[in-house]
């Protein structure tokens, strides 16, 4: 083989690098080789990070975190700005939680707060569940409020109240649901 | 309403005058909500952003409170160029959900009050615009809509977090609560730039709604809250209320210093405004807006009689260029969107032939 740079004598030195993600190689004369230490530098202006880790111990080596619901990577998150579903925040939480902080001040949700499991038709046609349901949503604002009061007793007290009541809606809508499968394999 | 209405008149509810000093001209609420269970529009192909939006649309509430309301439903990937850009005009569609609009819908109202964008950035975008400032009953009425719409559909949420959304900057309430503000005193006699610099420290952001930082076109601007989280909705409303009041007061003070120290000039300024738009064969968006700007702060002073505030309005929303192209008139140069723009502004000052423009 001859040398790539003069063409005249053989290639004794071969040398293979990675510039820019593509893999190159070249094979040099002693002559041009020794000439030719810019042959050996990357372009410049393009960091390869990889190359950081090369060597280090085989725990170091980073997997990268996904999300079990939408597929998506921490590092695709970060760059787009925008997550890919909603349970990107329990996936990621550690990532985000400085994150949201410096944009919310570190504070918790006291806003309006979801109604529980509100496609079950029971909770829209028995009345006293409906009440329910909604005592529980004016319980978990008021939790809210009194945690950011720091009146913590206080907040433990409607935080086991609001637990017995979604105990109580979850078994009813749990029977209604049984109910209704049963009435549906009858059929 | 039929579809012609909603995507070429240019009428929309938000332009009857309400403030009693015609600086405020709408309030405009937002709620962010997603469905559980299903990834975030970005990451949807568009088979299963139809089917959202089917499921959506399932859900729009037909009776009690909102039995008249008569939902219009429009996909987005139907409508003319012209036709989104009417929508985007009247403050009832966002620029960002016509990057892509396979799978992209809005729900209307009748009135023109209620849109929701389905598979925007959120599965769903709900907002309420009314004239004037009246934060209060737009909450009102978005609260009512998102709790009927929560009886049907299962929206993510975690209880620090609260509503959960594509965006981090949206957490929490994912309300975003703005007024759109017309401040021409302030900004002819240079408080304009000091005042949106302390606007942050109140947690809020201020943008131009035609053109950036101070120096908008029209001299219109839109305030509205950082932040989502940790707040209640009806703090982040009344925040916004007292903060445009204040700002609502300091441009009073800026037209009294006006009346008190250039009257004069003032009165030049308005009434050469009246005679170009009076007179005028050609008028680029930009100019049509500095003038009425003029024009609207001769009304709110006492100093211009020549067009009447609603009629005002209306004017300033129809100059604008997807108001001006029609079936027949698709593609229009500069040179005859400007002769078009100048012949409505002419019609309108002169108070006749409004039947043109209706
Ligand atoms: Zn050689
Ligand atoms: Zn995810």
């Amino acid at each position: 083989m001859l040398c790539d740079k003069c063409g005249k004598k053989s290639a004794t030195v071969h040398i293979k690098q990675v510039i820019n993600g593509k893999q190159t190689e070249q094979h040099l004369c002693a002559d041009c080789a020794g000439g030719a230490v810019d042959v050996q530098m990357p372009s410049f202006g393009s960091l390869d990070l990889h190359k950081l880790f090369w060597g280090t111990p085989a725990a170091d080596v980073r997997r990268p975190k996904i999300c079990p619901g939408c597929g998506i990577s921490w590092a695709e998150a970060a760059k787009g700005g925008r997550l890919g579903c909603a349970r990107c925040y329990a996936a990621f939480a550690d990532e985000l939680r400085p994150q949201v902080a410096q944009m919310h001040g570190g504070k918790r949700h006291i806003g309006k707060v979801k109604m529980l499991n509100p496609t079950a038709q029971v909770l829209l046609q028995d009345s006293a569940l409906a009440n329910k349901n909604y005592e529980r949503l004016a319980l978990q604002k008021q939790l809210g409020e009194l945690v950011d009061l720091e009146k913590f007793e206080e907040a433990a007290a409607v935080r086991d109240k609001i637990r017995s009541l979604e105990a109580e809606l979850q078994q009813a809508v749990q029977q209604a649901n049984a109910a209704d499968q049963k009435a549906g394999d009858e059929r | 309403m039929t579809m012609q209405n909603l995507t070429a008149l240019p009428y929309v509810a938000w332009v009857e005058p309400q403030d009693e000093h015609r600086i405020v001209l709408s309030t405009r609420l937002r709620l962010a909500r997603n469905l559980s269970g299903r990834n975030f529009p970005h990451r949807l192909n568009d088979a299963e952003a139809e089917e959202i939006c089917g499921k959506l649309a399932a859900a729009l509430p037909q009776d009690g409170e909102f039995a008249g309301e008569d939902w219009q439903i429009l996909r987005l990937d139907e409508l003319l160029e012209r036709e989104q850009g009417v929508l985007l005009e009247k403050h009832l569609l966002s620029r960002d959900i016509l990057q892509h609009t396979q799978g992209r819908a809005l729900a209307v109202n009748a009135a023109q009050t209620l849109a929701l964008m389905f598979n925007e950035e959120d599965h769903l975008r709900m907002q309420a615009i009314l004239p004037g400032l009246q934060p209060e009953a737009a909450w009102q009425r978005l609260s009512a809509l998102d709790d009927r719409l929560s009886e049907r559909l299962d929206f993510a949420f975690d209880d620090k977090l609260g509503f959960l959304t594509a965006c981090p900057t949206n957490l929490g309430t994912g309300l975003r609560a703005s007024v759109m503000l017309h401040l021409p005193a302030l900004q002819i006699t240079g408080r304009l730039e000091g005042i949106f610099a302390q606007l942050p420290q109140a947690g809020m952001t201020v943008r131009g709604v035609y053109g950036e930082g101070s120096q908008s076109e029209g001299n219109l601007f839109q305030i509205s809250n950082r932040l989502t989280l940790g707040l209640t909705e009806e703090e982040i409303i009344s925040r916004l209320r007292r903060l445009t009041e204040q700002l609502v007061a300091q441009e009073v003070q800026a037209e009294e210093w006006l009346r008190a120290n250039r009257l004069l000039w003032l009165q030049d300024k308005i009434g050469r405004a009246c005679g170009i738009l009076s007179s005028a064969y050609l008028l680029s968006s930009a100019e049509a807006m500095q003038q009425i700007s003029l024009v609207r702060l001769g009304l709110a002073m006492g100093l211009c009689d020549k067009i009447d505030w609603r009629e005002l309005n209306l004017l300033m929303l129809a100059v604008q260029t997807p108001f001006l192209l029609t079936d027949s008139r698709e593609n229009l140069s500069a040179a005859e969107r400007d002769a078009a723009r100048a012949k409505l502004c002419r019609q309108k000052m002169c108070g006749s032939a409004q039947a043109d423009i209706l």
